[in-house]
């Protein structure tokens, strides 16, 4: 492909239209200064190429100049072969695209709108497909031999590229047969298998899947049978149990009910000799009852005949000594009565010498509270005048200047300072002195004080300056007196600042003067002292209570001093003496003590046997009391006991009547006794307990026939089901599908085996293929003069991965390079690759400033290089450069500005 | 004298996984060797059949199979003495329980073990009621002072014998230690004859009457035992009774001459259809005749009932390496040298890699041919 000329019509800069006609078969360098429209020109032929006509992306929309209502359009004219073809599109208005072929003198339609856009494509050798194609991906192999502005790096490859770019290595390796084989090998792996790898499913699926299917539902199916099976065995197993238990059970009952029927009538046996037994018990009990009766009776009355004589005695003493103890009782009452009066006489008598012994406690009491006023008092009068004190001295203190020392010492040292500066100043001062002989008048040029002087004859006067004081006589002279380089201007800063801090302090402390600061300060702390001192005293004298506190003590003392003072109003004449009270009272208290310790003896004694006659008094009345009732209760006694009307000969034959009755009744009871101990132990217990078996073994019996009956229903519709027949028809379907899986998958896993090792050694083959690129590369890099990188790395998708520089035998990224070197090593691959797809057609290759960083020397080879490849390669070089390609002498240059401002005077 | 038809281990209803899709052809034809047997007693003019367990192949078998088996013992000629063995042992829910037993005349079940006269012996019974169990069945016998011919029926593992397991064993000299004259026992399916020297008294299997898998030795067998008196040897006669022939064959391939010699051996089978082939084929094969193999293998398939196939031993001469050089060189060549070697090396442990292997370099010959046609 050639392209012959590229013609552009309202495309963003170029609002006039701008034709680069007549384009050189070898090398073209376009140029222009930045903005001059070079990345347009490429951009537009990118367009022309590649773009759909009906675009309406954001960046073809951008394509319109501003202002202008036109559709950008775009028109090439190529060669491919020994044709000649016309490329035609507009955008965005009046959208249109056509291909046309230059045939016998006529530009012959070829395809027109989408077609159009389709056969462009193909004749660049871009990828098909009604997509938009602005992107490199998108361009086939001029993605490869078009490298717009910045982009000179490959950084993506498309597939159809690296496809182009594979056929072209194998060209010289592959053969028909190999592509037959893989051909027929891809169509019978994508019979079974996805494009992922995986086998197919749903229609298409290969037959595996389907007696996998079937394996899994048969597998499922028999895992059902097994359980029923397990089930069967089990059920099985259950009911010999439930058989050999209710056979186990029927024994048992058999034997147990025979047991029942001997023991029957064992027990009937028993009861009736219990029966008879316990009437011959009831019979000895009756007689034995009867005899003991009548024996008591005779004994009963004996008794009581005895008792009511001896208790009669007993009546008439007890009436007899009744009197004498009532009248003994009568004294020891009279005798108590005149106790109890003395005693609480005396006892009156010592409360009253009890309350005469309060008098010491009071008069102590008294003589204690005159001492305690009295020292308060003292106290409260020196505390009244300690805290007048601290009130004065606080007042003085708060009228009192307190300067701090920390102030005071930084004003000193301000002040030293500036005095320092001052003198430094003065020093610094450069002086002229002028004396006049005669009247003049004098101009100050340069000085502290610019005021104009005169000055009369023999006068003097001094001007201070720094660095230099100037002073004009007119029309006599000008003097000019210069001093030290010590700068004056400096020092009156330093002055003006310190000042200024000085002034602030001697506001804040109220002087300037720092002895009399420090003298207030002393002053001040020495009353602050006094302060504290007193303080102190105060609290001591109070001892931490208040003033008011101390005055209400004192009040509440004096209050009882003189409460005591009025119950014994002598005291304020004479001081009492309290020992001599308490000793007073204490012997006065103490014989009246012993006093009452001897009446209440005699008292106790008194009431103690008034209380012994009372109590004798009492049982002898009731020993009467009792005697009198028990002889009734016996004389009634007795007369029951008699009222049977017979007489004491008759009760005794009566008696021995019933002797003999009951020892006959006896005898036969142990009889009886006999007849059931020869039956040996009760056997009604052992009857219980079997009827209680039988019970319990009868019910088992029902349980086990009832379970029996389920499980054999269970284990009946189990058998209905043939579940060993239909495990056996699962397993052998299993077994078959299993073995059919295994023949499919075998041969899968071959096709798919093939396939991959195919692909595997087809991989390797195109990474051994890759080589010839990075050393063609390399070869490029060595003559442009790069000689630091030893090779480069290039991944199975064509793109450069890394170098490896000289000194390192290791692979590193193409950052470690400078610019420069990573653009002429990316222009390297780029043309390598380039020379790869080309083949033997002529193609177009397109570099938009891609040699930026690039030194002279080096750009020289590299145009060395782009002289021979013009030999294979239409060369477009955009360049803002065109110095840089002047001796290319074999170029053709296009003056883009001026082609451009032609153009827009032809449209003007 | 007593002279008797003894046969076990019809194992009805079994099944055949390993026969693939002809598993119900191998079924039914086990139903129609059980007719041959009662059919040989007839022949024989025997005085009673003996069948020692295993009738059926499980208590869950199809309930139409019992009906079918009852049928066929019926139509017997002569009594019919049926012992439960261990895979049909005497339990609830059994074959045994089914109605049909209960209306049969010329069958009866051994349901305990008791003596029982029949026709010219004392029979000693030895049912099982469990699949599992370690007692000797036939301890319980002691028919030495006995007069009559004694014959003992029962169903286990003789003891030494080249069983997998020990349920219910029996010892090598059973019939002498319970003073039988005969022993007739079922479980192993290939006939043998267990006689103790210097004793009277003889065990034996006669084996299933239909073989049941390939490697059996001895089956699909009956024995016809004829005693003259009591003490005196047994005359054991075994006479074959099975409808299906099961083969193993070894087939070695050396000589491209062999695979002509394979395809007559096959085409010359008596009865194919009823034969089942399992055939390990070793040797040498060049991939050039594998087409043929498979051809010969596809005939096989289709003329005989069941025919397996493994060629995992067969492997291509070395000389067979001639086709890898016409590959064509680059991908195809190094695929093909790739496929051989790991084919060689997969196949040294007999793994399915190194089928995988043998069969991708199949492919790509046949392939080859394909592209090159």
């Amino acid at each position: 492909m050639m392209i012959r000329s590229i013609r552009l019509s309202s495309w963003k800069t170029f609002a006039h239209p701008v034709e680069l006609t007549e384009l050189a078969p070898g090398i073209n360098v376009i140029h222009g200064e930045n903005g001059a429209g070079k990345s347009t020109v490429v951009g537009a032929l990118v367009r022309a190429a590649f773009e759909n006509h009906s675009s309406d992306s954001e960046s073809t929309r951008s394509l319109a100049p501003w202002g202008r209502s036109l559709g950008p359009s775009v028109q090439l004219e190529v060669d491919v072969g020994a044709s000649r073809y016309r490329v035609e599109k507009q955008f965005l208005v009046q959208k249109r695209a056509a291909l046309l072929r230059f045939d016998k003198q006529v530009w012959e339609p070829i395809a027109e709108g989408k077609l159009a856009d389709q056969k462009i494509r193909e004749l660049f050798q871009g990828d098909a497909g009604e997509k938009t194609t602005s992107s490199p991906q998108h361009w086939g192999i001029s993605q490869l031999l078009w490298a717009p502005q910045q982009q000179l790096a490959v950084t993506h490859v498309s597939a159809s590229t690296i496809d182009s770019l594979r056929s072209s290595l194998e060209s010289q390796m592959a053969d028909p047969t190999t592509a037959a084989v893989q051909k027929a090998c891809d169509t019978i792996y994508s019979k079974s298998f996805s494009p992922t790898g995986k086998l197919k499913s749903g229609a298409n699926a290969p037959a595996v899947v389907g007696f996998e299917n079937e394996l899994a539902a048969v597998q499922a199916e028999a895992t059902t049978f097994r359980a029923k099976l397990a089930s069967y065995d089990e059920l099985s197993q259950r009911i010999q149990r439930f058989r050999e238990a209710q056979s186990r059970s029927q024994g048992e009952l058999k034997q147990l009910r025979d047991r029942q029927a001997a023991l029957s009538s064992t027990v009937d046996r028993y009861v009736t000799l219990l029966a008879q037994k316990q009437q011959q018990e009831s019979a000895v009990k009756l007689a034995s009852t009867e005899f003991k009766q009548i024996e008591a009776t005779i004994l009963a009355i004996q008794q009581c005949r005895q008792q009511l004589a001896i208790q009669r005695e007993q009546l008439s003493a007890a009436e007899a000594k009744l009197p004498v103890i009532e009248q003994q009782m009568n004294d020891a009452q009279a005798s108590e009565v005149k106790l109890s009066e003395k005693l609480r006489l005396a006892r009156d008598e010592r409360v009253k010498a009890s309350d005469a012994g309060q008098s010491h406690v009071d008069a102590a009491t008294y003589l204690r509270l005159e001492q305690s006023c009295r020292d308060q008092q003292q106290a409260i009068d020196e505390a009244s005048a300690a805290d007048a004190r601290v009130r004065e001295l606080t007042k003085q203190l708060a009228e009192l200047p307190q300067p701090e020392a920390k102030s005071i010492d930084e004003l000193d040292r301000q002040l030293r300072q500036l005095e320092q500066l001052e003198m430094q100043l003065e020093s610094s001062l450069v002086r002229l002195e002028v004396t006049a002989e005669q009247s003049i008048d004098v101009e100050a040029i340069t000085a502290d004080d610019l005021a104009g002087k005169q000055l009369a004859a023999g006068e003097t006067q001094i001007w201070r300056g720094s660095p230099q004081v100037a002073i004009r006589l007119p029309g006599i002279a000008t003097l000019r007196v210069r001093g030290p380089a010590t700068s004056a201007a400096d020092l009156r800063v330093k002055i003006a600042a310190l000042q200024q801090t000085a002034g602030e302090l001697e506001a804040k402390l109220g002087s300037r003067n720092p002895t009399s600061l420090r003298a207030s300060a002393e002053h001040a702390a020495n009353v602050v002292r006094e302060i504290a001192s007193t303080k102190s005293k105060l609290q001591s004298l109070l001892r931490g209570d208040s003033l008011a506190n101390a005055q209400t003590a004192l009040a509440r003392d004096q209050a009882a001093a003189k409460a005591i003072l009025a119950k014994y109003p002598e005291w304020s004449s004479s001081v009492p003496d309290p020992k001599q009270l308490e000793q007073t009272w204490l012997e006065s208290k103490q014989k009246l003590d012993r006093e009452i310790i001897e009446i209440e003896a005699q008292h106790r004694s008194s009431v103690q046997l008034s209380s012994q006659l009372k109590q004798q008094l009492a049982v002898l009345e009731s020993e009467k009391k009792t005697l009198a009732s028990s002889l009734e209760s016996k004389t009634q006694e007795l007369a029951k006991l008699v009222a049977d009307g017979t007489t004491d000969a008759v009760r005794e034959t009566r008696k021995e009547d019933l002797m003999l009755a009951w020892a006959l009744a006896k005898k036969q009871l142990a009889d009886a006794t006999q007849q059931l101990e020869d039956l040996g132990t009760d056997p009604r217990g052992e009857l219980a307990t079997i009827d209680q078996k039988v019970s319990m073994l009868s019910s088992e019996e029902r349980q086990i026939e009832n379970d029996l009956l389920v499980a054999t229903t269970q284990l009946e519709s189990l058998a209905s089901e043939s579940v060993y027949s239909r495990l056996a028809q699962c397993e052998e379907r299993a077994a078959s599908l299993e073995s059919r899986i295994e023949e499919e998958r075998i041969k899968l896993d071959a096709i798919k085996l093939l396939r991959q090792t195919m692909q595997q050694q087809q991989a390797q083959m195109l990474r051994t293929l890759a080589a010839p690129i990075a050393s063609r590369a390399l070869d490029i890099l060595r003559r442009i003069g790069l000689s630091k990188v030893s090779s480069l790395a290039i991944g199975d998708n064509f793109l450069l991965r890394g170098v490896v520089p000289e000194q390192l035998s290791a692979e590193v990224e193409t950052s470690v390079l400078s610019s420069g070197e990573q653009e002429q090593v990316h222009l390297s691959i780029r043309l390598a690759m380039a020379q790869l797809v080309a083949k033997s057609e002529r193609q177009v290759l397109v570099l938009d400033d891609v040699l930026v960083a690039t030194d002279a020397r080096r750009l020289a080879a590299i145009k060395t290089i782009l002289r021979e490849l013009s030999e294979q390669f239409q060369i477009l070089l955009l360049t803002c450069h065109a110095d840089r390609y002047a001796d290319m002498a074999e170029a053709k240059l296009f003056d883009l500005p001026i082609l451009a401002k032609a153009h827009s005077y032809a449209g003007g | 004298m007593v002279k008797f038809l003894h046969t076990a281990d019809w194992q009805i209803g079994m099944k055949a996984a390993h026969t693939q899709d002809q598993a119900p052809v191998v079924r039914a034809a086990r139903l129609k060797s059980a007719a041959r047997v009662i059919e040989l007693a007839r022949e024989e003019n025997v005085a009673f059949i003996l069948v020692a367990g295993d009738t059926f192949e499980d208590a869950a078998v199809e309930r139409s199979l019992i009906e079918q088996v009852a049928q066929i013992l019926e139509s017997s000629p002569v009594p019919v003495y049926l012992l439960p063995g261990n895979h049909d042992p005497l339990m609830p829910g059994g074959v045994w329980e089914h109605r049909v037993w209960k209306s049969l005349r010329n069958v009866q079940l051994m349901r305990e073990p008791a003596p029982l006269v029949v026709d010219g012996a004392m029979l000693f019974p030895c049912p099982l009621f469990a699949k599992y169990g370690t007692a000797n069945p036939t301890s319980w016998i002691a028919a030495k002072d006995r007069p009559e011919i004694c014959i003992g029926l029962a169903h286990g593992t003789v003891q030494h014998a080249p069983q997998d397991c020990s349920d219910f064993p029996l010892p090598r000299n059973a019939a002498v230690l319970a003073g039988l004259d005969y022993l007739a026992i079922g479980h192993w399916h290939s006939t043998a004859i267990y006689e103790t020297p210097a004793a009277s008294g003889v065990m034996a299997y006669s084996g299933t009457h239909e073989t049941t898998k390939f490697g059996e030795r001895d089956s699909g067998n009956v024995l016809i035992v004829d005693i003259p008196s009591r003490g005196a040897p047994p005359i054991l006669r075994r006479v074959r009774t099975g409808v299906l022939d099961w083969q193993t064959w070894d087939v070695l391939l050396q000589t491209e001459g062999d695979l002509g010699v394979f395809a007559n051996r096959i085409a010359q089978l008596f009865q194919p259809q009823q034969m089942l082939v399992e055939c390990r084929l070793q040797g040498l094969l060049s991939t050039s005749s594998r087409p043929q193999l498979a051809s010969i293998i596809e005939q096989a398939q289709r003329s005989l009932l069941l025919a397996k196939f493994d060629a995992t031993a067969l492997h291509a001469p070395p000389e067979d390496d001639a086709w890898l050089d016409q590959v064509p060189a680059g991908v195809l060549r190094d695929t093909s040298e790739l496929l051989r070697a790991q084919a060689i090396a997969a196949g040294a442990s007999k793994s399915r890699d190194a089928v995988v292997a043998e069969r991708a370099l199949l492919e790509l010959f046949r392939l080859l041919q394909d592209a090159e046609r």
